[in-house]
């Protein structure tokens, strides 16, 4: 009885090891594949996608990882097959730095132009130029408010 | 301030070029990357002998690999071209074309091939890793693998009208003449 009993334990333990063992591997193969971009699909992963191709990708990943290959090297074999296109994020080198890059300066440069149009609008359009008072004009104003004090 | 309106007109210029380029491109297509590149080597059942062909095995040679289905309906519009194309040049000895069946059922496929006829070997890819080592993302999709196994042309699309033509006249010709390819296009 206590033999039984003990096998019926080792079976267990050895099918829970089994099973997260799998799980490890499906969770590995799910976050790979959602760096995948599904290359019939409009914006869709690997992971999320149900075509046929994308099926095919998701099995190739499990099967590699299985046999021992790390994400990177998997991901590096993808691209040499399809390009930067197969990557969900674009690496960052070369021309991709646009991509990274370009709305960032844009929205920086539309920023800069907002702030600059906005302080030409609290300003007056016409600057009014005062000339400086001659001193002839000085002494008439003078004895203009002198004038008036004194009445 | 005129530098100013230049660099606002300039960057205007370019965004809208920018979206004028992305609607007139086939979002389909994706630039190949593999021309240049060693052909990846792999091993493939014979659909109806179950003869095992490897690439590797056909080094030395010039080997034309055609990708397709039996439900795509431009394999169907290239199909007989293909045959020409093996009637051609099948009878040189440095020639070989192969057809490889892409997500397809073995049955369709033998069915496609009993109903359409062919004159070469088609070979099977159950897992899609043949189809995945030359990253196709579609069919039809044709590659040409020179002596030394690199892949020197791809075209993605029905080999009809002038796309046969420049298969024929620009790819495999000058290829078994022992001539340099000057563009695959």
């Amino acid at each position: 009885m206590r033999l039984i009993a003990l096998l019926l334990l080792l079976l267990g333990l050895t099918v829970q090891a089994a099973q997260v063992e799998e799980d490890e591997l499906e969770a590995k193969t799910r976050d790979l594949s959602r760096q995948l971009r599904c290359l019939v699909c409009q914006g869709e992963n690997v992971w999320e996608s149900h075509s046929d191709l994308a099926g095919q990708m998701r099995d190739h990943v499990r099967d590699h990882l299985r046999a021992g290959e790390s994400p990177e090297q998997i991901k590096a074999y993808l691209e040499s097959r399809y390009g930067d296109f197969v990557l969900m994020e674009p690496p960052r080198h070369g021309l991709n730095w646009l991509l990274w890059l370009g709305p960032f300066v844009l929205l920086s440069a539309g920023a800069l132009l907002l702030r600059r149009q906005l302080s030409l609008w609290r300003k007056p359009a016409v600057k009014v130029e005062i000339a400086a008072l001659s001193e002839e004009q000085k002494r008439k104003i003078d004895g203009e408010l002198a004038r008036l004090e004194d009445e | 301030m005129k530098g100013w309106k230049i660099a606002i007109i300039v960057v205007v210029v370019a965004v809208i070029a920018l979206f004028w380029r992305g609607l007139h491109m086939d979002p389909r297509f994706i630039p190949t990357v593999l021309e240049g590149k060693p052909a990846m080597t792999f091993a493939a059942q014979e659909i109806n002998s179950g003869r095992i062909w490897k690439l590797e095995e056909l080094r030395g040679k010039v080997v034309v690999l055609n990708f397709w289905a039996s439900w795509c309906r431009e394999c169907r519009a290239e199909h007989e071209n293909l045959l020409q194309v093996q009637e051609r040049f099948g009878s040189n000895k440095d020639f070989v074309m192969l057809g490889v069946v892409y997500q397809d059922q073995d049955e369709d496929a033998r069915r496609f091939l009993k109903e359409w006829g062919s004159n070469y070997p088609h070979l099977l890819d159950p897992k899609g890793e043949v189809g995945i080592g030359y990253g196709v993302s579609g069919v039809p999709e044709t590659f040409l693998i020179d002596r030394n196994g690199i892949i020197s042309c791809k075209h993605v699309g029905p080999l009809v009208g002038s796309e046969l033509e420049k298969v024929m006249e620009r790819w495999i010709k000058p290829m078994l003449a022992g001539k340099e390819l000057k563009s695959c296009a």
